[in-house]
């Protein structure tokens, strides 16, 4: 697959956030502000990044032996939580007030579910390391575009007279079901008739 | 006692009240095998993690707390994950990634911090069996929904016993003509956010009922002393 076909892949027609259905703990009520969303989406999108480019490396230089593919599990989520800390620990010292506005979305715990999920798809596909790093971070592009859309949907969605049983999670999931239509609507064999 | 068990079916029902532990509520729901399967690792993990922490809970430092817990929880998704891909393969290529990321589930992690850390083991024990239960009973319903509309058929058994494959049952009228994307994800989203807005009617149908039963039997007066220190109290 070339580059861009990878991106493409990876950010849209399997969008981690509507097509695998990763990360939606802190989904559910997403920032209200734009540039909140996005930020905390750039700062996601860097985790998964780093975390693909450091499990590339480790899957393939120290658990290539049988006894230690048991404890691979391990190994990762420990990774995971240890770079979403570093990052957090990084945005709080370098940007003050993105970390602020971000609140409890500051990647924390709450993240990781997609960010191990991104980890998996990438080193499933068997990439080589350049487009599995690739991978990792159209992966992170489809989740802050994903942030984005539903931060603003929300504001948008909470001036309309919702139906009371509906108002808060149950619209949003609505809204997301019908995000998730437009996102089937790219699949592989349209992409493969475009790009070749 | 009792009531921690309870509280994770329906009052407190981890996916459609507390709202934590939806990845998996939208990604395997497509089959009720796979529901139900997922819903009892969850279960199991649930409670061998709440019995563990809350047992150790005094000797972790506060420090340490999260990293312990990963690993607690990690360790017996690892024994879960080999021991289904060396029995039952062909489940454990139906969770595909999402059974090892019950690892960083946020539902285990969430009770392991809120409940298992400052209760007692058989409390914690009883709460994660219940968290479970309620957990199983909701992916089940989603994905009795999504399987009999987006497939036209219920796939009953998780693991094949006494010859038949999944006991897989065909829905008559809807088998012909399913629906399927509904078998999408966006069925999962839909069939998750119509369910919510259902059960949030129906609980506002309930506390309307009791407010008109309250009235009627200690007649008007009452009512009104009660609301006014309800009132008084917020």
């Amino acid at each position: 697959m070339s580059f861009f076909g990878i991106l493409l892949s990876f950010s849209f027609v399997g969008n981690i956030v509507f097509v695998q259905c990763l990360g939606w703990c802190p989904l559910v009520s997403p920032p209200k502000k734009p540039a909140a969303a996005l930020g905390a989406g750039g700062a996601v999108a860097f985790a998964m990044t780093c975390a693909v480019l450091v499990s590339y490396i480790i899957e393939k230089l120290i658990l290539v032996s049988p006894v230690l593919r048991g404890v691979r599990l391990m190994i990762f989520v420990l990774l995971v939580a240890g770079i979403v800390y570093l990052i957090e620990q990084g945005v709080r010292w370098l940007m003050p007030a993105l970390h602020r506005t971000m609140g409890a979305y500051a990647p924390g715990v709450s993240a990781n579910c997609a960010i191990l999920g991104a980890v998996f798809l990438s080193l499933k596909s068997d990439f080589s390391l350049a487009a599995g790093v690739l991978a990792g971070f159209a992966s992170g592009l489809g989740f802050a575009l994903a942030l984005l859309l539903l931060s603003v949907i929300r504001d948008k969605l909470e001036r309309e007279n919702v139906p009371q049983a509906l108002r808060g999670a149950p619209i949003a999931f609505i809204t997301a079901g019908l995000l998730a239509l437009g996102f089937l609507a790219l699949d592989v064999a349209l992409l493969r008739n475009i790009f070749g | 006692m009792l009531k921690d068990f309870t509280k994770g079916l329906f009052r407190e029902n981890p996916v459609f009240i507390i709202l934590i532990g939806l990845c998996p509520a939208l990604a395997v729901t497509a089959r009720f095998s796979s529901a139900l399967a997922m819903g009892v690792c969850v279960t199991v993990v649930l409670l061998i993690t709440g019995l563990i922490v809350s047992l150790l809970r005094s000797f972790i430092p506060m420090k340490f707390r999260l990293p312990a817990v990963l690993l607690i929880i990690t360790a017996q998704v690892s024994v879960i994950d080999v021991l289904l891909r060396a029995f039952v393969p062909a489940l454990s290529d139906g969770l595909g990634i999402y059974l090892p990321l019950i690892a960083v589930n946020c539902l285990v992690l969430g009770r392991a911090e809120s409940f298992a850390f400052v209760n007692t083991p058989g409390r914690a024990a009883l709460d994660g069996l219940g968290m479970g239960a309620g957990f199983t009973l909701a992916l089940g319903l989603i994905a009795l929904l999504r399987e009999a509309i987006g497939s036209g058929t219920v796939s009953l058994l998780p693991l094949p016993i006494a010859g038949m494959e999944d006991g897989t049952v065909a829905v008559p009228g809807l088998s012909a003509a399913p629906l399927a994307v509904i078998a999408a994800p966006v069925g999962a989203f839909l069939a998750v956010g119509f369910l919510m807005g259902f059960i949030n009617s129906f609980g506002a149908i309930k506390k309307r009922v009791r407010s008109l039963r309250q009235s009627l039997f200690h007649g008007k007066k009452r009512d009104q002393a009660e609301s006014a220190k309800r009132e008084e109290r917020t």
